[in-house]
Order: structure tokens, then C-alpha cells, then sequence
């Protein structure tokens, strides 16, 4: 090898040894490197993302790796062992059960309230001695009813998230809206 | 059945959609994360692949993070940096990454110190030639000599003609070179 060659080398080994990949507040997270790639960014913004790009080297692997999965075929892959595979599958069974599990309990808890409410509603007429308090109590289930819903826990979030100017709220609200009208 | 399919019955946490996405998509991920082990200054044991895969798969599931995509066609690229990411986590939690601040100069057996200092002197050159270049050739020169890119591969992220790739790579190294050898002339 040159002289020069080496040199190349070696300042490779000593700066691979020496260089921090670790993740910055200024590392701008997966969308963005990705769009990027697929080069849907603004030329602006891609400038802007290049200047973090030539001093970031974490960002830079992220990159890298990103692009040779988008170029990675199949059969140049190994197999994951399959005792790893079937741990991932029982803690996924696990996981789901228990999902399954509170999203029922969830709606169950719905159904009660919605049919109380609508017991007391009837009640409070039935017997109007005690209008008002049958009413108070309609009124007071009917809230819970509403907020144990999905469009209840949204308005929440979203009034925390005007409250908090949180950004990441705001993105995950975004989310919820999105796949609730989808469905 | 569809990426776009498939994602949003994962989302809403179908079974057989899981079970799908993790046949279709477990060995893109164990490769992600075997690169990563491989690059950094640590030997690669299968056992902690296998760890990292589990918690890269898991946190994937539980936190939802299938949310976060938005262009399907990426979708490989996406995995591939959640798996980067974690397994870049994972080694920094078991103290694996070294962050060396004292310069590693090679010593080889009949260096001299004169030779060991011109050697400390030739790095901060090829440092300083580095940080002379503009973001987009330092982008191109990191990838090639600290990501092994190709000239083809690095003109496909970063968009350019392939000749242009290798004229900066080749411009830069003859920059090096040139530098280097008025340095041992001075």
C-alpha cells in the first residue's frame, strides 16, 4: 500500500476508534433523514439538513443503513435463530392478550355508564320528587360516559396540548384524529 | 396483502398482521442490527443480536411506533434506523462504546517519537482539509471512508451524478496527499 494510502488508514482507524455516534437535540429524528433519501424535501430544508449532516455522524449512519435497507434484497439476508423468533411471538401473544383484554374491559366500563345514564334519565321523570337529583345523576354519568370514549380522551389531549404547547402531544393527537376518521 | 394494509392491522394490534410483519420483517432488522454490532469498536456476539432484536421488535409493538410511518416505500429504510438506534442505545447501556478523546496513533515497533509527533501533526492535516471542505463533499468523503459507501452508493443518497462523487472523492485524498507531502518537506 502508498504511503499516503496508509495514512489514509490509519487516521480511518484512529478517527473510527475516537468519533461519538450518539443521538443530539439537534439530530432531526427518522422522518426527515428519510425524506431526505427519497429526496421529497424542500431545497431549503435539505441544505439546512446537509449542514447537520457533514458534522453528525450519527445522523450519518442513520443514513447509511437506511439507504442499504431500501437496496438490500431478500435472499442476501439471514434468518433470525428461531428460539429468538418464537421468545418474540409468546411476549407478542402475551402482549395483544393483555391489550385485548383492557380494551373490553374499557368498553364494558362504556356500556355501564351509558346505561345508567339512561336509567336515571328515566328515573328522574318516573319519580319527580327527585327530579333533580336523578337529573345530576344522568348529567354526571353521561360525562363519564363520553370522556371513557375516544373522541372524550381526544378533546383532553387536545386542550392539554394547547395548555402545554407540547409538539410531540400535538403529533400524537394528529395521529389519533387520523386513524379514528379512518376508521 | 399490501405494506399499508398490513400496517394499519398491526396498528390496530391484529394478531395475524403481527405475525406477518414480524415473518416479512425480522431478518431485515437482525441484519440492521448485526451491521451495527459489527461497525462499532466492540466483537460481535450473537447472543446480544438476539437480545437487541427482541427489544427493537417489542418497542416497535408496544410503543407503537408503526405510527410514525408515513411513506410505506420506506418502510425498510425506517426499520433499519428504529434497529440502528436501539442497538446503538443498547451498547452505550452495557459501556460498550469507548468515546476516546486522546488521539490513537498507531505505534508500531521502530517508530521513532519525531515519527509518532509528524504522525499527530498529519491527522489534525487531514482533519483540518476535511473541515475545509463544504457540507455536501464532507457528507460525500464521510460516507466513503467512514461508512465504506461506494461512489455509486453515495451518489444514490445524495442524489448526484457519480462522476461528481468520485472527482470530490479523489479531489480530496489528492488534497490530503498533497498537503501531506509538503509537510515532510517543510
Amino acid at each position: 500500500m502508498e504511503n499516503d494510502d496508509r495514512i489514509l488508514q490509519q487516521y480511518l482507524q484512529k478517527k473510527l476508534k475516537s468519533v461519538n455516534i450518539e443521538k443530539s437535540k439537534e439530530c432531526p429524528g427518522t422522518k426527515p433523514l428519510l425524506d431526505y433519501l427519497a429526496g421529497s424535501l424542500s431545497g431549503e430544508i435539505s441544505l439546512e439538513l446537509e449542514k447537520h449532516l457533514s458534522h453528525c455522524p450519527f445522523c450519518l449512519r442513520q443514513i447509511s443503513i437506511a439507504s442499504d435497507a431500501l437496496s438490500q434484497k431478500k435472499k442476501d439476508l439471514i434468518p433470525v435463530p428461531e428460539k429468538t423468533i418464537n421468545k418474540v411471538n409468546r411476549r407478542l401473544e402475551a402482549y395483544l392478550k393483555n391489550t385485548t383484554r383492557k380494551r373490553k374491559g374499557k368498553k364494558t366500563k362504556q356500556r355501564f355508564y351509558f346505561l345508567a345514564m339512561l336509567v336515571f334519565f328515566v328515573l328522574s321523570f318516573l319519580l319527580p320528587k327527585y327530579f333533580a337529583q336523578f337529573l345530576v345523576g344522568a348529567l354526571i354519568l353521561g360525562m363519564r360516559w363520553s370522556l371513557e370514549g375516544k373522541g372524550g380522551q381526544t378533546l383532553i389531549m387536545v386542550l392539554d396540548s394547547l395548555r402545554k404547547q407540547s409538539q410531540g402531544k400535538n403529533d400524537e393527537i394528529s395521529n389519533r384524529i387520523k386513524n379514528h376518521l379512518e376508521e | 396483502m399490501s405494506n399499508s394494509k398490513l400496517i394499519k392491522l398491526c396498528l390496530k394490534n391484529n394478531k395475524k398482521a403481527w405475525k406477518l410483519f414480524l415473518k416479512k420483517y425480522s431478518r431485515l432488522i437482525y441484519w440492521a442490527i448485526n451491521k451495527n454490532l459489527a461497525r462499532g469498536s466492540f466483537n460481535q456476539q450473537q447472543n446480544e443480536a438476539e437480545d437487541i432484536f427482541q427489544e427493537v421488535f417489542l418497542s416497535i409493538l408496544e410503543d407503537k411506533k408503526l405510527q410514525q410511518v408515513k411513506n410505506i416505500d420506506l418502510l425498510p429504510g425506517w426499520l433499519a434506523m428504529v434497529a440502528s438506534n436501539q442497538t446503538i442505545d443498547y451498547m452505550r447501556r452495557k459501556n460498550r462504546i469507548k468515546e476516546s478523546l486522546v488521539a490513537e496513533f498507531p505505534i508500531t515497533g521502530s517508530q521513532s517519537l519525531q515519527e509518532k509527533i509528524s504522525g499527530q501533526d498529519t491527522f489534525s492535516l487531514v482533519d483540518k482539509v476535511i473541515e475545509n471542505l463544504s457540507n455536501k463533499e464532507k457528507i460525500i468523503i464521510s460516507l466513503n471512508l467512514f461508512e465504506d459507501k461506494t461512489h455509486k452508493e453515495i451518489a444514490g443518497i445524495l442524489s448526484l451524478p457519480v462522476n461528481t462523487v468520485s472527482t470530490i472523492i479523489f479531489r480530496t485524498k489528492e488534497k490530503i496527499k498533497s498537503k501531506i507531502k509538503k509537510m515532510k518537506e517543510n
